[in-house]
């Protein structure tokens, strides 16, 4: 019946009706009303004797939620479900008001309900009455005490933690394969034939099982619509939904639009049970998972595309155009090594040219062998105005670096990304990404100031003498000495910070989206620090400033050479850097000038910043996290480069004080001044291997050039600068995991910036790994750091 | 290097400006383009007027220049001296030193010192690590005029051909010997500049036989070539363009590949730089519609326009 109904056409048509419909939705109320229908639950529950264990509590307020959740199927939709209730509006930080002195290191659980601006159905009165109920949550309790304990150092962002919700990969594989009564026979037989965790097994059957009634109630509403429906062809629709709602995901999947429909409210159940703005859920190889039900749909492929982009829709949010960070990916190295690209991978590849919104984000992993035909289906879209879609992933070293991270040889192939880069196994690891945070250029202010901050004057960090260090640094050597004496100082200090937020986490479990993340098996919860529910377990910690401190130890080490020809010493670096240069011109010109930096891929300030890369990729590598598993390295920054960037005094590498930091692993921005080749070799000298948590650099592609090519030459083109950045021309090259790119001249975004009213279409544009629309994006954000990193000397091929 | 140097001399030195590496316009591919210093020819509209002159030439940008404070006797000539706030340099009294102090303290980039004498086993060493990065990777030659170094030039090719780089060169084309050069170069680029001999001596201080006998030559061995014109509006445009389509359409090599460079001003700076004059003052470029015209044109003629 699907594939008579579903002309392409028409679909092609009802994207336009819902990409109108979400620009009204200017408020997003759901996962409030979801609060409080959790709150007035609780009172309940409280009110009777019965105790239940946290994760019971976790199952009973699920399916009241979604039991009382108002739905309905907005016009357009040819699916049940909507993600409009898990999220907030704003809430992100590169949202439009967003203002970089805005941040304060402190991310307040209930801040959150100042998102929901009062009115008549939300009187003050009855927001705060759920914030304050929320306040008193244990777990709230445990995170803002993490923040007061941390205050004076995360205020200024030496470091900076967080509790981790969404970020992983669930497997629904199985619901689609054999339906989800199938997963609670499962659960069943786990139960009866373990001794312990059977309230655990009560509480995911009852997690699981709330699929079936949220099912059951669009079911109910399709019908009720279908009735009172004019328009012929769209009752027909409405029927169908209903008739789906019926079977899957009761039942297996047995074609495309049913294997979509199925995944959809699965992940709708998983967004509720972490509301609000469970971040960068991501859903790994799609091609892999919906590949075996387009092959039983009797559909054409434009068919396949259009329902393909339909499914697409349901990842956007209202009106929201902004870092949700759900990754979606095609393309790589499947088992034994063979290339993994099929039809389905190409049928995506189409639905996202077609449909050039902010979320969810489309990744594609490639390696030396991948084919030609997926570099040209990409080139199809990626160089038009308006796109910059996919990121590039390279298997080759992401597999080194999950080896790193102990991830087995067997699950190497089945990675995928989460959120914006980071590397996960589905369905097997819970690895906590964005835990922690690490600035390394204000470990190296307060190392140079004896622990007072250049921003604020307040003593944040040890004295010299508190450390040990019993003379004041006179030589390159002792800069780098007391720099990592003060970062092992402070890491074991963000680690507990990290760790308390993963603590008080735990208090919230989350037996549906654990179903699908192996605890099935070991009947413990994901987020059980004590037992671990999940076989692989991190946490991330990015690593800001790389560039800025590896560039300083350079101008440290060539001033001890050079610095008496110039008339120069460590100490009036030290003066000057406090001076935020001021009267420090000429010394400011000659760090500029005169002394090397990374990414020129020149020896000593690329070995500079190898060594430091090194050396701290061990020491957050070697830190362990609650659930007694290693900390992951990763060098990416995710903007925060020019919010950490604001909280910093000048640096040594000639940078003023509140300038954003370096991006990623990329070297400082106008830099470069040898090319973009150079910049690659300068990158190819550091470890990957041991940014077990990902790492992140930014390119662009010279529009000018590239539109004029035909197709074929574009693909071509297009290969070859992947094989470039990503080593592959090389038996045992070692190219980066991740690299994107902005398909734009500064000219453009200058107007996009000036004039957005003139853009009818969303401007894709590409940040760090999140999707954003430049039309919609924080002019902070646009003009002082994506703009500066179209430089065309040192980022555009 | 022993090898190497059973194969080529790593030691033999030339002038060159810099290495720029990564290009995308001087020849297929990606490439590193080394610019030889020293220029036979004085074309009046020349956009690197810093590359005519045989050895370092001190480019001069500001009046007031900018050194360190330390740098109180930069020149052991007394050729710069204190004034004002900054500094000032008496061209006159320059001895253009090999030291070339005053380079090592001078900031802001108020002075530029252009020209350095370089060996091959240095360029290779640059350079090897992108031909590991790219397998096609490339090198073109350029200037300067490279031909005016010639065994120094014959060495490096010798070099690069030995190291698998693909080769192209960039010359006006004058030098009598460039024929010997063939056998090392994947790719000729020929500028041709004037057509008429009157005027390219006018407008180049050269004879252009040798360059249109070169041109010929090449042809005639049917080897990878393009013709480069730098488009001068007012100087060798209009009927200069036409018949050069002319000439080459008549010297019937199907291959052959013409590149049309738009005139630009970016040279002037310099030109100043090195107190020069520059009496191209009044020209302004092309504007874009004629420059399709031109190519138009030469297609006309069934020459192949590459697109830039």
């Amino acid at each position: 019946m699907m594939e008579h109904l579903f002309n392409a056409k028409r679909l092609n048509k009802y994207i336009d009706v819902i990409q109108k419909d979400n620009k009204k939705r200017y408020r997003l109320d759901g996962w409030f009303l979801a609060k409080e229908i959790q709150m007035k639950k609780l009172q309940e529950m409280k009110k009777n004797s019965k105790k239940h264990s946290s994760a019971m509590t976790q199952s009973m307020l699920l399916e009241e939620t979604v039991e009382k959740l108002p739905l309905s199927i907005r016009g357009g939709r040819i699916f049940a479900g909507t993600e409009d209730d898990a999220f907030a509006r704003s809430y992100a930080l590169i949202n439009p008001s967003f203002r970089v002195e805005a941040f304060e290191g402190y991310c307040e659980e209930e801040a959150v309900y100042s998102d929901i601006k009062p009115n008549k159905e939300f009187p003050k009165s009855r927001i705060e009455k759920v914030r304050g109920f929320w306040a008193n949550h244990p777990f709230s309790k445990g995170i803002n005490r993490v923040y007061e304990n941390a205050r004076d150092e995360t205020r200024e962002v030496v470091y900076f933690v967080e509790r981790v919700t969404g970020h992983t990969i669930p497997r629904f594989d199985d619901v689609l394969k054999h339906g989800m009564e199938h997963i609670i026979e499962k659960c069943k037989n786990q139960k009866s034939k373990c001794k312990e965790n059977k309230d655990y097994y009560n509480a995911m059957i009852k997690a699981t099982g709330t699929v079936l009634r949220l099912t059951a109630r669009y079911k109910d509403l399709a019908d009720k619509m279908a009735k009172k429906e004019k328009d012929n062809a769209r009752k027909k629709e409405l029927k169908l939904i209903a008739q789906t709602c019926k079977k899957i995901p009761r039942g297996p999947a047995e074609n495309l639009y049913e294997a979509f429909q199925a995944y959809i409210l699965c992940w709708q159940v998983m967004n509720l049970e972490q509301l609000p703005n469970p971040f960068a859920f991501s859903v790994g190889n799609l091609d892999r998972i919906m590949r075996p039900y387009y092959i039983k749909s009797k559909i054409s492929k434009e068919q396949a595309v259009q329902i393909t982009r339909h499914f697409l829709t349901f990842f956007e949010v209202g009106d929201r155009n902004w870092a949700i960070s759900q990754n979606i990916m095609v393309g790589g190295l499947g088992k034994g090594k063979k290339d993994s690209t099929n039809d389905m991978s190409n049928i995506i590849i189409d639905a996202f040219r077609q449909f050039p919104y902010s979320q969810p984000n489309l990744s594609v992993r490639v390696h030396e062998k991948s084919p030609l035909r997926l570099y040209e289906a990409i080139s199809k879209g990626m160089f038009s105005f308006g796109m910059s879609s996919p990121s590039f992933f390279n298997d080759r070293m992401q597999y080194k670096m999950l080896k790193t991270k102990g991830v087995e040889k067997e699950d190497l192939h089945k990675y995928g990304i989460a959120g914006c880069q980071e590397p996960l196994i589905p369905g097997l690891d819970s690895s906590n990404t964005t835990n922690s945070w690490l600035n390394l250029a204000k470990v190296l202010e307060l190392a140079l100031t004896e622990g007072k901050s250049l921003i604020s004057g307040k003593q944040i960090g040890p004295t010299y003498k508190k450390l040990g260090i019993t003379k004041c640094p006179k030589t390159a050597d002792d800069i780098k000495h007391t720099f990592y004496r003060y970062l092992e100082y402070f890491v074991p200090r963000m680690v507990k910070a990290a760790n308390a937020c993963t603590e008080a986490l735990s208090l919230l479990p989350v037996p549906f989206a654990s179903a699908f993340m192996g605890s099935i098996n070991t009947g413990v919860d994901m987020r059980n620090i004590m037992k671990r529910g999940t076989k692989y377990n991190g946490s991330g910690c990015l690593i800001h400033g790389l560039a800025n401190v590896c560039d300083s130890f350079t101008t440290f080490k060539w001033i001890g050479k050079n610095g008496k020809d110039y008339g120069y010493d460590f100490k009036e670096i030290i003066n000057a850097v406090r001076h935020n240069f001021k009267g420090y011109k000429e010394l400011r010109s000659i760090i500029l000038d005169k002394i090397p930096k990374y990414g020129q891929n020149i020896a000593e300030p690329d070995n500079e910043a190898r060594e430091l890369q090194i050396k701290v990729s061990k020491l957050i590598n070697s830190q362990k996290n609650s659930f007694r598993r290693n900390f992951a390295s990763d060098f990416s920054t995710p903007s925060t480069n020019q919010l950490y960037g604001f909280w910093v005094g000048a640096t040594p590498d000639g940078r003023l004080s509140r300038a954003p930091l370096a991006f990623g692993m990329d070297p400082s921005v106008g830099v470069s001044k040898k090319g973009l080749l150079a910049r690659v070799l300068s990158a190819h000298k550091l470890e990957f291997e041991l940014m077990s948590g990902g790492a992140a650099s930014s390119m662009s592609i010279n529009p000018d050039r590239i539109r004029k090519m035909p197709i074929s030459e574009q693909a071509q083109y297009l290969k070859k600068v992947i094989d470039v950045i990503f080593d592959f021309n090389k038996k045992n090259g070692n190219g980066p995991p991740y690299v994107y790119f902005n398909v734009y001249s500064p000219k453009e975004l200058l107007d996009v910036a000036k004039h957005p009213e003139r853009y009818l279409n969303p401007v894709i544009l590409r940040i760090h790994g999140q999707y954003v629309d430049a039309r919609h994006l924080s002019p902070d954000i646009l003009l002082n750091d994506v703009i500066p990193k179209l430089d065309p000397m040192s980022t555009s091929f | 290097m022993v090898t190497e140097t059973l194969k080529y001399n790593a030691h033999q030195t030339g002038m060159i400006m810099n290495i720029e590496h990564g290009s995308v316009k001087d020849g297929p591919g990606w490439r590193s383009v080394i610019y030889f210093k020293g220029c036979n020819f004085r074309c009046l509209w020349c956009g690197a007027p810093e590359s005519i002159e045989f050895g370092k030439s001190l480019l001069i940008y500001s009046k007031h220049l900018k050194f360190v404070k330390t740098a109180s006797k930069v020149c052991k000539h007394n050729a710069i001296s204190k004034k004002d706030n900054g500094f000032v340099i008496d061209v006159k009294k320059c001895r253009k030193c090999s030291s070339y102090d005053c380079i090592k303290f001078v900031l802001d980039g108020s002075m530029e010192l252009v020209g350095k004498e370089t060996d091959i086993g240095k360029i290779i060493e640059e350079i090897i690590p992108y031909k590991d990065l790219i397998n096609d990777y490339g090198v073109t030659i350029s200037g300067g005029e490279p031909t005016c170094q010639f065994p120094f030039l014959i060495e490096l090719l010798r070099a690069l051909r030995y190291n698998g780089f693909h080769t192209a060169i960039e010359t006006n084309a004058s030098s009598p010997r460039l024929l010997e050069l063939i056998k090392y170069l994947n790719l000729v680029i020929c500028d041709l500049k004037q057509i008429d001999d009157k005027k390219h001596r006018k407008q180049t201080g050269f004879t252009n036989k040798m360059v249109l006998e070169n041109i010929r030559s090449i042809a005639e061995k049917k080897h990878p070539m393009w013709i480069r014109i730098p488009v001068v509006p007012g100087i060798n445009d209009n009927k200069n363009l036409e018949n050069t389509a002319s000439f080459l359409s008549d010297i019937n090599y199907p291959e052959l590949k013409v590149e049309l460079l738009q005139y630009h001003r970016m040279g002037i700076s310099k030109w100043k730089a090195l107190r020069k004059r520059y009496s191209l003052e009044h020209v302004i470029p092309p504007a874009k519609k004629k420059f399709s015209k031109y190519a138009n044109m030469f297609a006309k003629y069934g020459i192949q326009v590459i697109k830039t």
